[in-house]
Formats: structure tokens, C-alpha cells, sequence
């Protein structure tokens, strides 16, 4: 749409650099031309504004320029023209925003709030980077000596394939979730990455120090019964300060304790919920807080502005008055309706006072239109026309006159020619200043974004914590094992106890039963480490 | 390489490699003319050029795939400009990307399939050469290695260690960059390992071995260093003997199976055959890249060495023996 409009402004300022340069006599003529003088010079307006090549204009170009046959102000060509475009551009607009009136869901997305990378993809080239790959490609065969070389370049190709791969897959997800309808996080762009691979350390650090508390709060365990904490040396234990208690699995219930010793019973259950395995639930959990449709979609939209304030208390004060004076009235006549038309009344009287000062009959023209109008008029003005068409006064010499241009009211010609100057690249335009800036807008931004930043956040750390549960339920297993182990190194030690007691030395049978319960032990200890070393 | 388009409103990510790759330069294997040609008279040579013709088969049908993908990334590329030069995403717009992507990414399994088999046959060449190399050797070539000759063995054993390529999400395994291997892993025979053994002044050196067997009943490996010059066979236990990883890990697409910049490591001193404590300083970015590392050494002001490059197969796991038992 926009080059077709380009043609038609530069068609109508160069119809009017023709009309300058080329006819004097048209202009002065124009000027100095008393009115029954005009109809000539109609003619050539009218054939300006037909000529633009776009096809699909035209008709609008007709009635447009059709309306000039009693002023013939060169603005009016110009504005003729460029509303004829802009006449266009509202036409297409109106039908994007009549698509997203329907459901929020297929609301097409502002491209800041977009979570997608939309990301470049394209294939190796391979002539350029892979030579020995290309030799073979073009049946150059290849020679035992390059042999490794292009298993390097194979690799190399396969991992960039890989590498978009991934790229993919993440889209799509992202895709996924945006169709049913959940708020997707911008998530951080490759400046993150990059400085995830550069201080990868920093992060893991935090993830230590981090987890080591959770883990802290996690491994540690309930009281085993019976058995007395020191004994039972666990490796586990050196991240426990706070309990050194060893890991021993969920606290299983004590024995009812006498009545009167409740108060480890009350200690134990409080920190019971700090202490407990991860169970299945609670990863399942964990997923649905981090899939939940997020219902914050309706705290990013703005609303629009509703009435100003002053009119509507305008109008309530109005509505007000009457409601008195209907009161007064009805104490001396009844049966006396009709609040909906003393509604309207109330209307009425506010339109004629209306505020926004761009009401059609008094100030037909916006300022924007005005000063672009301003700026084509010619200079040197004779004063005798300034008395007869001023610029100002279009509205009171010619009252019907604007409006069977049909230029719409005065503020949506306004928008169209503030867009229309910004797709030409006449005017700057401002980014951001769409609304008018006020602080209750400023402050709804603002909590948006705080919205934003919190709820991306919270999905890092639910994500977070998510993986971190899932390793633990591997842990969990391998503690259940060493339970089984600790018990078997305890009947072992309680047969060779046994034997001392019979001060009979324990048979060879028992002693190896008790160094295998040892080792075996030993091993599961050894990949508890293991694994809850690699999940630091 | 991986950079981000900034347009005035909208940052794109960039998958699309825009430079060359750096040119890749393989040490090739030291081969002495003698065992070459003994290779090539071998009754296997016909096999190798049968792998070959496969290979180029492969290949091409390859980068057949490769070409017709080519206008599907071009048209994502033009829905994405759309979209980004209207600056709003339509639910049109959106199904359309889905069905392009999904697409792609059926192309993206089919290309990898593809490159997977060219791998495959690539590793058959080089097994067969292998054999062939060994054959040599045993018949008669007994030629000993020469130290430059070893270093570039080395040198072409680290960079053609095969890259471990794995499906979608899949973890790396033991074994592949800097994932440890399991609790019972025995190195077979053959493997290179890095074992630490007792000089002839006392000191303990973790030194490049190759197993020559595994003792299963004392639990006590026989290596050989991997300098014949020394000619020793050291018996030693499992826990001085640390096998070497196995494959590489793709930095791209697999950055954790990769040793974390700052970390303390053993790394093989480049041109010797032992390893030293060394810190990372910088990660490979690449499949063909290597590690940068400080090695310690209280000769340098800051007690550490200027940078040194090290592949991933000379850097293991810092492991401290306890000497008990």
C-alpha cells in the first residue's frame, strides 16, 4: 500500500510544483481570478488528481477531486489526494483490528511481546567451508589422507544440522504454548546465552551455593528410630551442619511417645515439611505451577480510554439537575417519564460543549492538518483573500463544504495524515507516544513489565527447582539401597556382638558377612556422592 | 557465527552460519612409506575402495537433501521478515510458521540421518585401515616410533576421537568429554588411559598408557606407556589407572558434557606424554576446537603457564589418590 500512496503525494506535490512553475498565469490567476473565473482551472485540477497511476485509487481520486469544482485552493488537491490514500489505509486497518475483536487468544501479537526468536536459518555452505566435502560431492573422490578431514567436516555439518534442529524444536514449543493460550515469557535473547557460556561459572556457583542449602534442607533427615545419630557415620553428613543427623530416609514415626514428651512429636512433624523425600506428587505439582494457563493475559492489555473525566461528571451533574428539577416537576404534575430522553438532553447540551475542541462544525481541521496545510498554502498572500479564504476560517465561509469531502471527522484525518507522513518519512516518527503519555498509563506500563519480569523469573526458578526434584527422586532410590545396606551392617555387627558375648570368636562366615555388608555399603555411599556431587 | 540481528524493534536469533568455518587442518597419521604400501597390496584394499564408493554415494545423495531443503529455510526466512516488517504476529501467521517449522524439522532428522550414515561408513574406512595398519606391523614392519612421530599420532588420535552425536535430549553418555564413566568401568584392552605411576627418583607421574589387559581376579590392569622408549609394563591397581574419554562432546549442542571454564583438571602437557594440573581457561566452541588451559607451574610469576591448547581427549578428571592400601 505504501508505494502506491508515495506515487499519489509525490503526484500531488508535483502537480502543484507545475502548477507553480509552470503557469504563472494559472497561479496568480487562481489568486486574482474573481470566482466566476474558476471554472476553467477546474479542469486542470480535476485532471491532476485523475492522473495517479493506481488503479485501485481512482475511484476515490474521482470523488475527491470531483468535489473541487467551487474552491480550488492547491492544498485542497493535496489534501484531496493524500486523503484519498489515507481513506485506503483506515479502510485496511479497520478490518486487522476487526480481526483481533475476536477471541484474545488469536489477538495478533505486538512483536515486542513476542516470545518467538523467529530465528534465520539457512545451510551450511558447504563450498566455502567444507573442502574436502565439496571434492567428494563433485565426484573428485577423496584420498585416505583426507580421510580424517572430512570426518571433522562431517561432523562439523552434522552439528550445525543439530544445531538448527534445536533451534526448531524451541519455536515450536514456544508455539505450542502460545496457542493454547498461555503467556509465554520473552525469554532472554543470545546475549543470555552468551553469557551463560562465558561465566558459565558464575550461575553454576550460584546453583551451588544454592542448592547446597536446598539440599541441605532436603537430605537431611527425620529421626531414625532407636538408633543414636552418632554411630551411623554417613558421608552425607558434612552437608548438614545444622542437624547432623545422617540421611536416613523420610522420618518415620516415632513410637507414641508417653504423653507427657509431646514436644518432639510437635518439633518432628513441624520440620517434617522441610525434611520430606520429593515425592511424585510433588513434581507433579511442580509441572502443573509451571504449565498452569497463566490468567495474567488480561493484566497486559491497556484499555482504552474511556470518556474524560470532566465529561462525564459533566454529564452526571447535568443528569443530576434534572433528576431535581424532574423531582420538583413531579410534585406538581405526575406521571411524568422519560429519563432516557432527559439522558439524551444531557448529551446533547455536552456535545455542544465539547471539550476536545476538534468538533466537526466549530474546528473542522486538526492541528497537524493545519499546519500541513499551512505549509502548502503559498506565502505571499494578497490581503484582500485572507479577508475572503483564510486558512481559519474554512469552517465558517463553507459549513458544508468540509464535510462533503468527506475527509472524516477531524481527529481520524488527523491520524491518517500523521501516519501517512510518517510512512513517508516526512515526519519522525515518535515511537511510543501512541497514547498520550499519562501517568496512569506510565504506571500501568511499568507494573506490566514488573508483571512481566516477575512471572518470567518465577518459571526460571519453578523450572529450576523441577529439575532439581527430579534429581533427587534418583537419589531417593539410591538411599532406600542404603538403608537396606545400614540394616544389613547392623545385623552383622549384632551376630558378631553376639558371638563376643559368648566369648566365642565370631565364625569366619560372620566375618565375611560383615565385611561384604561393609563394602556394599561403602559402594552406595560412594554413588550417593556421586550423584549428589553432579548435581551441584 | 552465532550472533543477533538487531532491526530497530525486534532482535533475531541467528542459526544461519555467516562466516566461513575456520579451515580444518588434521595432522595426519605418521605412516612410513613401507607399512602405506604393504597396505595397499593387501587383500583388503579392495574393501576399502568399495567403503569409498559408498561414501561418495552417500555424500551426494546428502547434499541432494541438503539442496532441497534449501527454499524451505529460504521461505521461513521470508515469513519471518514478514512478520517482523509488519511488527504484529497473526494467529495466520503463527500457523503458517508452525507448519514450516514442523517441516523443517522433519528435513532437519532427515539431513541427520544421512550424515549419521557418511559417518558410519567413514568410521568403517578408517577400522579397516586400521587393521590393515596393524597387519603391517605384525608382519614384519617393526619399525620403532620415533618421538615426533608419536606426538603426531597423538595429536591425529585427539582430533579424529568420533564426535558423540545423540538424538533430541538425549544425555551424553560415560565417557564422552568430561562425563565420568561408571562406577565398575574396566578400560579394555587396547584403550588409552592415563595411569600414575612411580618414577625412578620416587615421584608419582600420571603418565599416557595403553591397556594391555585387565586382571579381573586382583583387580589390576597391565599397561604399557605409551612411549615405547620406556618400555616398562607397569601392573597397577584400578584406582591409579583413569581411562581416557572415549568421544568427543559436541560443544554446540551438548555444552554440559564439557569441563566448566575455571575448573581444575589433568591435562596432557603438549608435545610429552604426561599430564599435569591444569585450570581451564577457555572452552572449545566448536567440535573441532580445543580446550585452552594454565597448566600449574611454579616456574611462572603467577605460578601458572601461558595458555596451551589441549584436546578433549587429554583432559580428564582431576583425581587424587590417597595413598593407603
Amino acid at each position: 500500500m505504501a508505494p502506491t500512496s508515495y506515487l499519489m503525494i509525490t503526484y500531488g506535490a508535483t502537480t502543484i510544483h507545475n502548477g507553480q512553475c509552470g503557469g504563472s498565469t494559472t497561479l496568480n490567476g487562481h489568486y486574482g481570478a474573481p470566482p466566476w473565473q474558476l471554472t476553467p482551472r477546474q479542469g486542470i485540477f480535476l485532471t491532476a488528481g485523475m492522473m495517479p497511476p493506481s488503479p485501485n485509487k481512482s475511484k476515490s481520486v474521482h470523488k475527491s477531486s470531483g468535489k473541487l469544482f467551487r474552491h480550488k485552493d492547491k492544498e485542497r488537491s493535496g489534501s484531496g489526494s493524500s486523503s484519498g490514500s489515507s481513506g485506503n489505509n483506515g479502510c485496511s486497518s479497520s478490518s486487522s483490528s476487526s480481526n483481533s475483536s475476536s477471541s484474545k487468544r488469536d489477538d495478533p501479537m505486538d512483536l515486542k511481546d513476542c516470545p518467538l526468536g523467529l530465528p534465520v536459518v539457512g545451510s551450511l555452505d558447504h563450498a566455502r567451508s567444507l573442502p574436502r566435502y565439496t571434492a567428494l560431492v563433485n565426484n573428485e573422490g577423496v584420498s585416505m589422507e583426507e580421510l580424517d578431514g572430512l570426518q571433522l567436516e562431517l561432523e562439523l555439518l552434522l552439528s550445525s544440522v543439530l544445531v538448527r534442529q534445536m533451534a526448531f524444536n524451541n519455536q515450536l514449543s514456544i508455539i505450542y504454548q502460545l496457542e493454547k493460550g498461555k503467556y509465554v515469557p520473552k525469554p532472554a535473547v543470545s546475549p543470555g546465552k552468551k553469557m551463560k557460556r562465558e561465566e558459565g561459572d558464575r550461575p553454576s556457583k550460584k546453583m551451588k551455593d544454592s542448592s547446597g542449602k536446598s539440599r541441605e534442607v532436603l537430605s537431611s533427615p527425620g529421626p531414625p528410630p532407636g538408633v543414636k545419630p552418632s554411630k551411623v557415620k554417613c558421608s552425607v553428613q558434612k552437608y548438614e551442619p545444622v542437624f547432623d543427623v545422617p540421611d536416613l530416609g523420610p522420618p518415620e514415626q516415632p513410637k507414641p511417645p508417653p504423653p507427657k514428651n509431646d514436644i518432639t512429636n510437635r518439633f518432628w512433624a513441624y520440620v517434617e515439611q522441610y525434611c520430606q523425600e520429593i515425592t511424585v506428587e510433588d513434581i507433579k505439582m511442580l509441572e502443573d505451577m509451571i504449565n498452569s494457563p497463566s490468567e495474567d493475559s488480561d493484566y497486559f492489555k491497556t484499555p482504552p480510554l474511556g470518556r474524560h473525566y470532566t465529561l462525564r461528571w459533566a454529564q452526571e451533574d447535568l443528569q443530576d439537575e434534572q433528576k431535581e428539577g424532574m423531582k420538583l416537576a413531579e410534585g406538581k404534575k405526575k406521571g411524568i417519564k422519560g429519563d432516557p430522553s432527559n439522558s439524551d438532553l444531557s448529551d446533547k447540551l455536552l456535545k455542544e460543549v465539547d471539550m476536545n475542541g476538534c468538533s466537526d462544525d466549530v474546528a473542522p481541521l486538526g492541528p497537524l492538518t493545519q499546519r500541513l496545510i499551512a505549509g502548502l498554502v503559498e506565502e505571499n498572500v494578497l490581503v484582500s483573500d485572507i479577508e475572503n479564504k483564510g486558512v481559519d476560517g474554512l469552517g465558517h465561509t463553507r459549513p458544508g463544504m468540509i464535510k462533503s469531502l468527506g475527509l472524516g471527522s477531524a481527529s481520524s484525518l488527523e491520524k491518517r495524515i500523521k501516519k501517512e507522513l510518517q510512512e513517508q518519512g516526512v515526519m519522525e516518527t515518535d515511537y511510543g507516544n501512541e497514547d498520550d503519555e499519562d501517568e496512569i498509563l506510565s504506571e500501568l506500563r511499568r507494573c506490566q513489565s514488573e508483571l512481566r519480569a516477575v512471572s518470567a523469573h518465577n518459571v526460571t526458578q519453578l523450572t529450576r527447582l523441577l529439575n532439581l526434584a527430579r534429581e533427587s527422586l534418583v537419589r531417593h532410590d539410591l538411599k532406600k539401597r542404603l538403608r537396606d545396606a545400614d540394616q544389613k551392617v547392623v545385623e552383622a555387627y549384632r551376630t558378631i556382638a553376639a558371638a563376643r558375648q559368648k566369648k566365642k570368636t565370631p565364625s569366619k562366615k560372620d566375618k565375611d558377612i560383615a565385611w561384604k555388608a561393609l563394602k556394599d555399603r561403602e559402594v552406595i555411599v560412594r554413588q550417593l556422592d556421586l550423584a549428589s556431587n553432579n548435581n551441584c | 557465527m552465532r550472533g543477533s540481528e538487531s532491526s530497530p524493534s525486534f532482535r533475531r536469533d541467528q542459526v544461519l552460519r555467516l562466516d566461513p568455518l575456520p579451515p580444518i587442518s588434521v595432522t595426519p597419521y605418521p605412516l612410513s612409506t613401507s607399512t602405506e604400501m604393504a597396505m595397499a597390496m593387501s587383500s583388503e584394499a579392495q574393501a576399502l575402495q568399495d567403503r569409498v564408493k559408498v561414501l561418495s554415494d552417500l555424500v551426494r545423495e546428502l547434499q541432494k537433501a541438503r539442496d532441497d531443503n534449501i527454499p524451505h529455510m529460504n521461505s521461513i526466512n521470508a515469513l519471518s521478515d514478514k512478520i517482523v516488517n509488519e511488527e504484529k504476529l497473526t494467529v495466520s501467521n503463527r500457523t503458517k510458521l508452525k507448519m514450516m517449522y514442523e517441516k523443517a524439522v522433519g528435513d532437519a532428522e532427515k539431513e541427520v540421518a544421512l550424515v549419521k550414515k557418511a559417518l558410519a561408513t567413514v568410521y568403517q574406512i578408517r577400522n579397516i585401515r586400521h587393521e590393515l595398519r596393524i597387519q603391517a606391523k605384525n608382519s614384519g614392519n617393526k619399525e620403532t616410533i620415533r618421538r615426533g612421530a608419536l606426538m603426531k599420532m597423538l595429536l591425529n588420535c585427539a582430533q579424529t576421537l568420533p564426535l558423540w552425536i545423540g538424538n533430541t535430549g538425549e544425555k551424553p553418555p560415560p565417557l564422552c568429554g568430561a562425563v565420568p564413566p561408571e562406577q565398575n568401568y574396566v578400560a579394555k584392552v587396547n584403550d588409552m588411559v592415563a595411569c600414575l605411576v612411580r618414577g625412578s627418583e620416587g615421584e608419582d607421574n600420571w603418565i599416557l598408557a595403553e591397556v594391555v589387559s585387565y586382571n579381573t581376579t586382583t583387580n589390576k590392569y597391565e599397561v604399557d606407556d605409551i612411549d615405547e622408549e620406556q618400555k616398562e609394563r607397569h601392573t597397577l591397581s584400578r584406582r591409579r589407572v583413569y581411562p581416557l574419554p572415549l568421544m568427543r562432546a559436541n560443544p554446540e549442542v551438548n555444552p554440559e558434557a564439557l569441563y566448566p571454564k575455571g575448573s581444575i583438571v589433568m591435562a596432557l602437557y603438549p608435545q610429552t606424554t604426561c599430564f599435569y594440573k591444569a585450570v581451564i581457561n577457555r572452552l572449545p566452541t566448536l567440535t573441532t576446537e580445543e580446550y585452552e588451559v594454565l597448566f600449574e607451574d611454579p616456574t611462572y610469576a603467577d605460578g601458572f603457564s601461558p595458555p596451551l591448547m589441549v584436546a578433549q581427549r587429554y583432559v580428564i578428571q582431576i583425581k587424587e589418590v590417597s595413598k593407603k592400601k
